[in-house]
């Protein structure tokens, strides 16, 4: 294999990681929450701008304001249930209350942070690091180590905890799970909470590595989406291996053919799975 | 207010306002107008498409393909804007066809296939060089801007799209699509295929779409494929139309006259970049507040007159020989052969999890023939549920799938209608002692009621062949009695009979028995073995 492509595939897995962390917000609100949360994007912008004006703007150490960014997505999830609630029905109506949701936030971020890009600037950390004949910056290693570390967390968190047991529970069956006094709405709400301040968590690692414009929300949505389907439960394993094939698909692309591939790409997959796995009109016979 | 007068009611606000908004406003206004236009027309054929219960998150695919196959047409082309117009309107249709095999997913799962398409065609579109850089149209005398030949035909289109979908539910199959979206299986049940009642409204949608598309790449004069395919264009025709009531041919036109003058002539100028927050909060607005929207759907009456697919319905055998069916790798029915002649009841008895519904589901070609053939007079049957239904094959469900929206007697008539007998859809109502019921809709019946309706809406099929699936769980003692008399008139009007259920009838009115267990055959025979059988074991 060529340096190229060696380079490339090293660029995909480390953006796979960071992937992978944005799609587990979403796969544990369609698990337990049983909803496709399409702002899910605009969640993971949210993050990033927090963790821009509190580290860029306010000076603030890294670690204060990643934990304060978490805090800021727990409130962004909270503000879903108790709208879902009131729906008709989760399938078609979720899609549309969280597309209009996503619609506000992006304005909202358009009317506070204008459509300037916004980027972390570099120094120390856009150094590049050799590991053999790849090389990869020091924040990029940094960001997809901590999404990484994170996902490990986050199934810990799933397998081992009372809350964690409860959403998996909710998740494979809600009358199930009641029956043995686990609350599903409660689980629901802890579902939000966790997704919202992943998403968050996600998007600033996303600024770590990318620049910040409030009309990529969609994009990260898709990639949330694409993540989701490809990895089925949500488990750090399945995550980080869907997360890194659409990163090296991604990454190889771009080499290959040149051009902006990441929409492409994401959504292809999207499409793809839903053609061949997604729920049918007529219920299985 | 009946659909004549509040259509033209509509129409003449719908003037009246442009033409205050052309003469306070002059050339703004008519840009405003047109703009106006341009959203009724997207948010009418999304309506069109949500008719059958599509929901597309994606339109801007079809814009964004109109737009750009106009732009290179009258640019690179160096063609006349007007048969350009057409050529882009066959482009959305085009686009529309790589989502055909998205038609057999249900409402939510389509709707993130078509949020995929958009953006995976914005991506493609982006990074190919002849669409990537853009486009600015060159000058055409009378047609740039808002000259009044765009405005038109931008007026026209609106029309023609409200004017299509009215047409269009008042038509069989309008009924069908409004069938497909309330009940698919029910639907497939009465030989309409979900999916072929589905392509033509994705198909006219995209194609009206995409006309839009290339209007507006008229209007503004340039085109750039990441404005073109951006979601906004996907998100305001769900949002106008959804306002005005996506099932109501007007509703796209009420949602734009109600919201985008607010957006346009308030919002605009108070908030330049963030000015479609306004849609956002109205989405949310709708849906927790009054998700149908402002008009409501209308119940389309089956006119008397209506029998346009008398389909012949004759009296066959069935046969079944060494029939296997699995569910993933379990043979859920093993190696079963009977046959059932027109005129005979088939009784088909075992415990939870014999095979006997799997059974029923494979002859009416819901699940696939592992081994063994299904023989329909001798001949191998057509093929998928639609086209049996066709022949001439029937079946209820365990638990009642009404068409929900539509009342009790339209149930019956839309069935009764496929078999060209809606003059004895008022007998079967009396029969079944649904004639009280008549005017409720169905989605309020008692599971009992709801039982009596699918053997009505089953009778007025004018099936060949029946099959039945615990058709009386759940009724009364007295109305059990009358369902069973039903079923042995029917069968002595020369129809075939399976019947699956539980409970001490199990064994009456049968012409034969079939016992099933763990999927295989444990008895088949007369109603005279099977009582003589149970003699010998109980003694």
């Amino acid at each position: 294999m060529s340096t190229a492509l060696l380079q490339a595939v090293a660029s995909g897995i480390a953006l796979g990681l960071i992937y992978a962390g944005i799609g587990a917000g979403f796969s544990i609100i369609v698990a337990t929450g049983r909803l496709a949360n399409l702002s899910h994007g605009e969640f993971v912008l949210i993050g990033g701008y927090i963790l821009y004006a509190l580290c860029h703007g306010l000076g603030w150490p890294w670690p204060a304001a990643l934990a304060l960014t978490a805090l800021g997505g727990v409130l962004l999830g909270a503000t879903l249930p108790p709208l879902v609630r009131r729906l008709p029905d989760r399938d078609v109506s979720g899609l549309a209350l969280t597309l209009g949701v996503g619609f506000i936030l992006q304005n909202l971020l358009l009317l506070a942070a204008t459509a300037t890009y916004r980027v972390i600037p570099g120094g120390y950390w856009l150094q590049s690091v050799e590991l053999g004949p790849v090389v990869l910056s020091r924040v990029t290693l940094v960001a997809a180590g901590a999404a990484m570390a994170a996902l490990v967390g986050l199934d810990l968190w799933l397998r081992v905890t009372w809350s964690g047991l409860g959403l998996a529970a909710v998740a494979q069956s809600r009358p199930a799970a009641a029956s043995l006094g686990i609350s599903p709405a409660r689980m629901e709400w802890v579902a939000f909470l966790a997704g919202g301040a992943i998403a968050s968590g996600a998007g600033a690692l996303v600024l770590l590595t990318r620049f910040l414009s409030p009309g990529e929300g969609p994009a990260w949505t898709l990639v949330a989406l694409a993540v989701a389907f490809l990895a089925g439960r949500p488990r750090a394993s399945t995550l980080m291996a869907a997360g890194i094939a659409l990163g090296v698909v991604e990454s190889l692309a771009t080499v290959l053919v040149g051009g902006g591939w990441r929409e492409v790409v994401a959504s292809g997959s999207v499409l793809l799975w839903l053609l061949v796995r997604g729920r049918t009109l007529l219920a299985d016979a | 207010m009946r659909e004549a007068p509040r259509f033209l009611f509509l129409w003449a606000v719908v003037l009246a306002a442009a033409g205050v908004a052309v003469a306070a406003l002059g050339r703004y206004g008519v840009n405003v107008v047109a703009f106006g236009f341009l959203y009724a027309a997207l948010a009418t054929s999304w309506n069109w498409m949500r008719s059958t219960g599509l929901f597309s998150l994606g339109q801007a695919a079809f814009f964004g393909a109109g737009a750009l196959t106009q732009a290179w047409l009258v640019t690179t082309g160096r063609i006349s804007p007007w048969p350009a117009l057409g050529v882009s309107a066959v482009a959305g249709a085009l686009a529309a066809l790589p989502l055909i095999p998205a038609l057999r997913l249900g409402p939510a799962s389509f709707a993130l296939a078509t949020l995929a398409y958009a953006t995976l065609l914005k991506g493609l579109a982006g990074n190919l060089p002849v669409f990537g850089m853009g486009f600015l149209l060159p000058t055409t005398p009378g047609f740039d801007g808002a000259a009044p030949p765009v405005v038109a035909t931008l007026a026209a289109l609106t029309l023609a799209g409200s004017l299509g979908y009215e047409a269009f539910l008042g038509r069989p199959g309008g009924r069908a699509a409004t069938a497909i979206r309330q009940a698919p299986e029910t639907t497939l049940a009465l030989g309409i295929d979900p999916i072929g009642g589905r392509w033509r409204p994705l198909t006219l949608s995209a194609a009206a779409t995409a006309l839009a598309g290339a209007l507006y790449a008229q209007l503004v004069g340039s085109v750039e494929t990441t404005v073109v395919f951006s979601p906004t264009f996907s998100v305001l025709p769900i949002v106008l139309g959804m306002l005005g009531g996506a099932l109501h041919p007007l509703g796209g036109i009420l949602g734009t006259l109600a919201l985008y003058p607010l957006d346009e002539l308030i919002l605009r100028p108070a908030l330049l970049e963030a000015h479609t927050l306004a849609y956002g909060l109205a989405l949310i607005g709708l849906l927790l507040v009054r998700p149908e929207g402002l008009l409501r759907a209308r119940i389309r009456r089956i006119p008397a007159s209506a029998a346009l697919r008398c389909l012949p319905h004759d009296p066959f055998t069935l046969t079944v020989s060494g029939l296997t069916v699995r569910r993933k790798t379990t043979a859920v029915v093993n190696d079963v052969s009977f046959v059932v002649e027109p005129g005979q009841i088939l009784r088909v008895l075992g415990p939870n999890g014999a095979g006997k519904t799997s059974l029923l589901l494979a002859i009416a070609g819901r699940l696939p023939v592992a081994q063994g053939v299904i023989l329909f007079d001798g001949a191998p049957p057509p093929r998928g549920a639609a086209a049996r239904a066709r022949r001439g094959l029937a079946r209820t469900f365990q638990t009642p799938k009404p068409f929900p929206e539509w009342t009790v007697r339209e149930n019956v008539a839309i069935a009764a209608e496929r078999a060209g007998a809606l003059d004895e859809v008022d007998g079967l109502l009396e029969e079944l002692e649904l004639t009280a019921l008549s005017d409720r809709p169905a989605g309020r019946l008692s599971v009992g009621e709801g039982k009596c309706l699918e053997f009505a809406r089953m009778l007025a099929f004018k099936p060949a062949i029946l099959l039945l699936d615990e058709p009386l769980a759940g009724l009364t003692p007295e109305a059990a009695k009358h369902v069973s008399g039903l079923i042995d008139r029917t069968r002595s009007q020369g129809r075939a009979v399976i019947w699956v259920e539980h409970g001490p009838m199990a064994g009456e009115l049968a012409s034969r028995i079939l016992v099933l267990e763990g999927g295989r055959t444990r008895f088949l025979g007369s109603r005279a073995d099977w009582d003589a059988a149970r003699r010998a074991r109980s003694s």
